[in-house]
């Protein structure tokens, strides 16, 4: 099945079975790597991506439903230099061994994308990514690092 | 300032160009560093050539230095890094680390296995070598620059990155290194005092953050090579089955993207142009079991081994001690659960044959991989990625070898990927143990008596079979047995020993190992007998460290921090573990509340940890609340169950680990000190689920003698305020 679609900021074309997770056609035709394979059954968030501004578990997201849409990887988070998750990421030396963190990092910025500065209750139900190696209390406070950083609505908003 | 990722680390090789490049032998006791003067090491000829020097100076300044040790999230790569740059007096924003390549110089002189990761031996391991070879580089350089001044080393300084003159005249290392590298090396540097750390011991930036913030970091699964395919497998269901036949090959082959399928005596593997065509491709595939023969275990069948294993031993006789413990441990079989699944990438090819790992063992990986192909010594190339997690599942080499004998048949790089499903059904586990104790008190409350029978499977006759079982058996489990064999209480008469239970499945090194499940057993039967005594748990356990004065410095940390006799609010509860491992000693209490539905509320969890001389602060933290939520999972819900020799978990929603919504605030206290470093990637696992236990009982009453605790219905946990 050929799907068109926007792949952080650029038209992107890709013609592969309709049934392809999203993940698989990011990884193995794109070629775009930051986006991690955890789990495979929307279990533990390695794998998360942006459609249109909403974090999505790319493992449990065929190709066919991305026709039309918006993606963002990690890759194109930030237009330019760094997002501020991700200075606040290395400001807090967050990650550990390191495969978790792009899905975190995902995760957190659709979250402040719908809430500039949320709550701990609002992180508690919205990050529910997986990290083994216990970075979850740096994860916290680098979100409110990049919250506190972040004056105006950041640039990707959901839509509605 | 960062990693490099492992594709710049390759070009690398071939392009050190001029410059000081240091070499160095971790094992050697005389002659320990040499000055390579080629720019490339060992096989100058081959211009692909791994870095095989220590430590190299290019011309414009930056400073690479090699790091033997897998980065596996533990900050190696950074507090390796920093040990040079603090003897070299290097500034440490132009210090890179990269992965060292396969070599007996980069061997652990810590652990028998070559270079391996393990045993939290890395800062132990390299802390001396690491130094000397820093502090020799900047000796030459001051040699050089002595040179052209004119005038004797000795009176010359060195500032971050340079070499100052009395009359302010400088010269940058960078200009330095050419001349530096015609020089030998001296053999015993001098080394700096404490008092003289400018790096070590105060915080510095993890190196590899960048990368792995950005997604650029290069893990296993990452490594992209030109015509490279995908390889998906599957093993026979049963740990020790076999497969029958495989059906359905043909029609499969015809899938679209499919390559081949290649049938083995316990594994399947279908290669493709994608992975998810490869795993297609598998699904459609029909396998046929074969369990004739083999043992085919269930998770009952265990526990009844363990207890006739501890009824034949028998019991330990009573004598005259006033007060009597007497009770049964129990933890479960447990997997790894690294965050990234199994994988490797291996490209044999006329030259000879490469592998990308995520490895902890690297010369173990050299021989699998040679092995599996049939080629040796230098023909066979380990390069060692980002890990993804390794707690010693990347210890093992089985999914090397499987990638390389896919490699050697399809002569195109293969990238071989376990689904997570294999990957939990398929590991090697943290053995299951049955602990009884038999504790007598005097009267005045220490434990006079104390036999300790451990029913468990002899790791080590898996784990080293070139040593007959005979000896093992004699031996016990030496490994096994680690955290239980001489707890620090003051025992008279101590009996510990190991019991073999042949289990019949694959096991492995699992975070702490043997101090895993000692450290739950131990400090949850030392709170047991404070109660047997009569006394406050933190009092009891203080009136034995007099001779263990490590323990006492993180017991009173840990009671200051946590205001342990002061009155808590309604409901909430304290408890406390202290363990020895790795040569360092962890302490932590937590607090907690538990509601009548025996939901559990953490509150906050305080640890305190002496490990000698701190190299990087903030990463022995991590490390610290890295190792209390992965023994907080274990704690807490993680168990592995056989059914008739086939794990009953496959993925994160049976085999579930520790959220977000569930970790409190950790307070984390490191007790100053110079002495030589101590473990500290490990230590922190130890006491947390005896910690927890103890809170519980304080709670509740109940005595938690068995992990997981979901078992005795806590199976809802959540973070509190602070
Ligand atoms: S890989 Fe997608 S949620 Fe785990
Ligand atoms: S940093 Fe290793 S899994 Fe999160």
């Amino acid at each position: 099945m050929k799907v068109e679609f926007d792949l952080n900021g650029k038209p992107h074309k890709l013609d592969v079975d309709a049934a392809m997770p999203l993940l698989w056609a990011l990884r193995d035709e794109v070629g775009l790597t930051g986006t991690k394979f955890g789990c495979g059954i929307g279990q533990c968030g390695a794998c998360t991506v942006h459609m249109d501004g909403i974090a999505m578990r790319s493992c449990s997201l065929p190709v066919a439903a991305v026709q039309g849409r918006t993606i963002t990887t990690i890759e194109g988070i930030s237009a330019q230099g760094l997002h501020a998750l991700q200075e606040a990421w290395i400001e807090e030396d967050v990650p550990q061994c390191g495969y978790c963190q792009t899905g975190q990092i995902m995760a957190a910025a659709a979250m402040l994308a719908q809430n500039p500065n949320p709550s701990d209750e609002t992180i508690d139900q919205t990050m529910s990514n997986l990290c083994r190696c216990g970075t979850y209390n740096r994860i916290r406070k680098a979100i409110h690092r990049a919250a506190a950083a972040m004056p105006t609505p950041p640039a990707e908003e959901a839509k509605p | 300032m960062s990693a490099l990722s492992r594709r710049d680390f390759i070009k690398l090789g071939g392009t050190l160009g001029a410059g000081l490049l240091l070499g160095a032998c971790s094992a050697c006791n005389k002659q320990r560093i040499f000055t390579l003067r080629q720019g490339v090491g060992s096989n100058p000829s081959d211009p692909d050539a791994d870095m095989l020097g220590w430590v190299f100076i290019a011309t414009d300044g930056s400073i690479k230095v090699a790091i033997p040790s897998a980065e596996m999230g533990q900050g190696v790569y950074t507090g390796l890094a920093m040990l040079v740059a603090e003897e070299l007096d290097a500034d440490f924003a132009q210090v890179s680390a990269v992965a060292a390549s396969v070599n007996p110089q980069f061997d652990n002189p810590k652990m028998r296995g070559g270079q391996l990761t393990g045993g939290s031996t890395s800062t132990m391991a390299f802390w001396t070598p690491m130094r000397e070879v820093g502090a020799s580089a900047r000796s030459m350089l001051l040699q050089a620059a002595a040179k052209q001044w004119k005038t004797t080393p000795e009176s010359l300084k060195t500032q971050p990155g340079k070499v100052v003159h009395p009359d302010g005249r400088q010269l940058t290392y960078g200009a330095l290194a050419s001349a530096a590298a015609k020089l030998d090396a001296p053999s015993s540097p001098k080394l700096k005092s404490a008092k003289d750390y400018r790096l070590i011991g105060k915080p510095q930036k993890r190196l590899d953050t960048p990368d792995k913030v950005r997604g650029t970091a290069v893990f296993g699964m990452d490594v992209r090579l030109p015509d490279m395919v995908y390889a998906a497998v599957e093993h026979a269901h049963a740990l020790k089955g076999r497969i029958a036949k495989v059906e359905g090959q043909a029609a499969v082959t015809a899938m679209p993207g499919v390559l081949s399928v290649h049938v083995f005596d316990t594994w399947v593997a279908v290669i493709a142009k994608g992975w998810w065509q490869a795993q297609q491709g598998l699904k459609a595939l029909k396998v046929t079991q074969d369990t004739t023969g083999v043992p085919t275990p269930s998770s009952a069948d265990h526990r009844a081994k363990m207890l006739q294993a501890l009824n034949e031993h028998g019991k330990a006789k009573r004598g005259k001690e006033t007060k009597y413990l007497d009770v049964e441990y129990e933890v479960p079989l447990l997997e790894h659960a690294t965050m990234s699944p199994i994988n490797c990438t291996a490209h044999v090819h006329a030259k000879g044959c490469d592998v990308w790992a995520p490895t902890q063992a690297q010369t173990n990986s050299h021989k699998a991989a040679a092995k599996a192909c049939g080629l040796k010594g230098d023909q066979v190339r380990i390069h060692t990625t980002y890990l993804g997690g390794g707690f010693g599942r990347r210890a093992e080499t089985d999914f090397i070898h499987q990638a390389v004998t896919l490699a050697a048949k399809v002569k195109l790089p293969v990238q071989l990927i376990w689904s997570r499903e294999e990957t939990t059904r398929h590991g090697f586990y943290r053995p299951a143990v049955i602990s009884r104790f038999q504790v007598g008190l005097n009267e005045k409350g220490d434990p006079q008596r104390w036999s300790n029978q451990m029913a468990m499977p002899n790791m080590l006759y898996q784990k080293v079979p070139a040593v007959p079982n005979m000896v093992w058996k004699l031996t016990g489990d030496v490994i096994g047995i680690d955290g239980a064999k001489e707890p620090p209480y003051a025992i008279d008469d101590l009996d510990v020993d190991t019991l073999h239970v042949e289990l019949d499945t694959p096991l492995g090194f699992w975070r702490a190992v043997g101090h895993s499940h000692n450290g739950f057993f131990v400090e949850s039967v030392v709170d047991e007998l404070a109660e047997l005594a009569g006394e406050d748990p933190a009092a009891y356990r203080r009136r034995f460290y007099d001779e263990y004065p490590r323990h006492k410095n993180v017991l009173d940390a840990l009671t200051t921090m946590a205001q342990w006799d002061k009155k808590r609010p309604e409901g909430h509860h304290l408890g406390l573990a202290v363990h020895e491992s790795f040569g360092s000693v962890v302490g932590e209490v937590v607090e907690l509340s538990v509601a009548k539905d025996k939901t559990v509320t953490l509150h906050r969890i305080w640890c305190a940890i002496h490990c000698g001389q701190v190299i990087n602060p903030d990463a022995v933290q991590a490390q610290m609340e890295s190792g209390i939520v992965y023994g907080l999972s274990a704690a807490t819900r993680g168990q592995i169950t056989l059914d008739k020799g086939v794990v009953q978990q496959s993925n994160f929603h049976d085999y579930q680990v520790m959220q977000m919504s569930e970790i409190p605030p950790i307070e984390v206290h490191l007790i100053p000190s110079t002495s030589a470093p101590t473990g500290v990637g490990e230590t922190a696992l130890p006491p947390i689920a005896a910690a927890v236990a103890n809170a519980i009982y304080a709670a509740t009453g109940t005595r938690l003698r068995r992990l997981p605790f979901a078992q005795a219905g806590f199976k809802t946990w959540r973070r509190g305020g602070a």
